[in-house]
């Protein structure tokens, strides 16, 4: 008997001892965050939470009760109020975004890591497994396209072609009908962060410390800007200016038209998310845990620690500020217009 | 500091392997095991010779007379024990200190592997962290080539036949045949099969192959690879260190039985 409890103990510490080492437990992202009509749905850990973005209560949870999927990426929503979102445990699900109510409607070969996108009934959605797939609502295929590698980063989806940047350093423009190649361009780096559209041209950053403009007819690249560090976050664009930051914590302020540094501000983590560009200024997060404000002068307004570590986009909500964490009690902070805490969604069990 | 020390060097090991072999993963992860536990073998020696050490005492007859003698005096057991550990040269603790040194370096290595398959944003971001700028570029490292063979090394994995509606965890029963196979070489031959710590080695040598199967058929194909490496080269240094009767080794007493 004292044999076998001790056998039983010795098993649980090395099962333990790995599952620990295996990181299972720890947070593999951040929230995926989409808002509509005054609710915020995010994507964290176990499933899919609909938020009453006035006070931060639950409104339902999808699924139900936790399964070994776990869900990250922002959920799509479509135009009749389905959100369209897949899970690392490689299946995509459609959920009624009133009800909670959803169901499973395809299964990849890997995890979603990146965003869907709906476009007149069309899901484009890119997978680890290296396709950009195009669906129905029913999870039909109607058409894929394979990539050499990964693919992480969300598509993007402009007059009838996908733009999607690949881990396998290509951007690839696909006609959105068809899925034929149009073009692919190599940047030299892997593209994790999203692709922004500004009149002829799309942006993005790339892991090779690099941010690429490149014109969307031929996939010419139009010029390179060198950052000290890589550059996860996609950028974002306003009045002619481009803004983005690098793993190091450097955040560029960039003229689209020549490329002229207008400013430089150093952050006291990595800057991943894409930067929110607001009437009152600059809003980004960064890997200390803090939520940083910035005039479009450089002018620091203030420098905000919310959480352990600070990943995503922060999202205005009538007026207000939304952040998604990844500390141990918190998945979502709101924020009034002062910076200060409204409400916060604690970790759901 | 646990970083620093052990984690960040074998990351770096580790990925220059991958890039010298071609950017293939899986090889990476053979020769990197294959390096890291010949590095360690004076110590796997060490603990081979302790344990060859403490199984000549135990069939040796003052210890058999000591401990029926003083069964019930455990003082005095205790200073006999001693008496003959100093006269026969042997170190009780030779063949645990080697274990117990060689347990963070394992460890290390298994985080190592985990931490460069890199599967999810944050454990990319960990990745980039752990990159010495001057010896390697992210840039060109990224995306990590996980696919060895019919495998995605970030996945769990199954081999998928055309005539099988279901995948075959191939390496997950490799891993699960050659723990048994190790535990077996591992454990030297007890005077008194029936003593409270031979029965212990012969439960835990029949549930560690189930529990080690279990860990490789729910997580990365990666790990698995490790494992079975890790086993494989484990038995070889047995064998080279005269530990292993093949004989016994493939002898499995519990069919017998059943037949």
């Amino acid at each position: 008997m004292k044999n076998k409890l001790i056998i039983g103990l010795l098993l649980i510490i090395t099962a333990l001892l790995f599952s620990g080492c295996t990181g299972t437990g720890i947070s593999s992202s951040w929230p995926g965050i989409t808002v509509a009509n005054d609710v915020i749905y995010t994507s964290y850990g176990s499933g899919v939470f609909a938020v009453n973005a006035q006070n931060g209560t639950v409104i339902w949870r999808y699924p139900e009760k936790a399964t070994k999927a776990s869900f990250y990426a922002a959920p799509a929503l479509t135009a009749d109020g389905q959100l369209v979102v897949g899970d690392y445990a490689h299946v995509l699900h459609v959920i009624d975004a009133k009800t909670g109510q959803g169901h499973e409607i395809f299964t990849a070969e890997s995890k979603w890591i990146g965003e869907s996108v709906v476009v007149d009934g069309t899901i484009y959605a890119s997978n680890a497994d290296g396709y950009l797939y195009a669906l129905d609502l029913n999870g039909n295929v109607l058409w894929k396209y394979k990539t050499e590698s990964l693919v992480w980063s969300n598509p993007l989806i402009l007059d009838g072609v996908v733009y999607q940047g690949g881990m396998d350093h290509f951007i690839y423009a696909i006609d959105a009908n068809n899925g034929n190649l149009i073009w692919k361009t190599d940047t030299g780096g892997a593209i994790i962060g999203n692709i922004v559209n500004s009149d002829g041209s799309i942006f993005l950053g790339t892991m090779a410390k690099e941010a690429i403009a490149v014109d969307k007819v031929d996939g010419k690249i139009l010029w390179r800007y060198a950052a000290a560090e890589a550059v996860w976050s996609g950028p974002a664009i306003r009045d002619g200016n481009i803004y983005f930051g690098d793993l190091a914590g450097n955040f560029y302020a960039l003229a689209e038209a020549n490329q002229a540094v207008l400013w430089q501000y150093k952050a006291n983590g990595a800057i991943v998310g894409t930067p929110l560009l607001a009437d009152d200024g600059i809003y980004f997060t960064a890997e200390d845990g803090a939520l940083v404000h910035l005039d479009y002068t450089g002018k620091l307004l203030y420098s905000k620690p919310l959480a352990d570590k600070l990943y995503g986009t922060p999202v205005p909500v009538n007026g207000k500020l939304l952040i998604g964490t990844t500390s141990k009690d918190t998945i979502l902070i709101m924020l009034d217009e002062n910076g200060n805490q409204v409400w916060a969604l604690p970790q759901p069990k | 500091m646990w970083d620093s020390i052990i984690i960040t060097p074998f990351v770096n090991v580790l990925l220059y392997i991958y890039t010298l072999v071609g950017q293939n993963f899986g090889i990476a992860i053979i020769l990197f095991t294959i390096l890291i536990r010949l590095v360690t073998h004076p110590l796997t020696a060490q603990q081979v010779k302790g344990s060859k050490g403490m199984a000549a005492l135990q069939s040796d007859k003052r210890w058999i007379e000591a401990q029926k003698k003083y069964k019930d005096d455990k003082e005095k057991l205790a200073q006999e024990q001693m008496a003959l550990y100093k006269e026969l040269g042997i170190n009780p603790f030779a063949s645990c200190l080697p274990t117990l040194i060689q347990f963070p370096i394992i460890i290390g290595l298994y985080q190592s592997v985990m931490l460069t398959l890199a599967s999810s944003p944050i454990e990319m971001l960990n990745l980039t962290k752990h990159v010495y700028p001057g010896f390697l570029s992210i840039s060109q490292l990224i995306p990590l080539n996980s696919k060895f063979l019919w495998m995605n090394l970030g996945l769990p994995e199954r081999l998928h036949l055309p005539f099988l509606s279901f995948g075959i965890p191939v390496l997950a029963i490799l891993v699960l045949i050659t723990t048994y196979l190790q535990s077996k070489a591992m454990t030297p031959p007890s005077a008194n099969p029936n003593d409270q710590s031979a029965q212990m080695s012969k439960m835990m040598n029949l549930y560690m192959p189930f529990l080690m199967f279990y860990l490789a058929f729910t997580f990365s194909s990666g790990l698995s690879l490790y494992f079975v490496t890790s086993n494989i080269v484990g038995i070889l240094q047995y064998a080279a260190l005269g530990m292993v009767d093949f004989k016994k080794m493939f002898s499995f007493p519990f069919l017998k039985k059943k037949a």
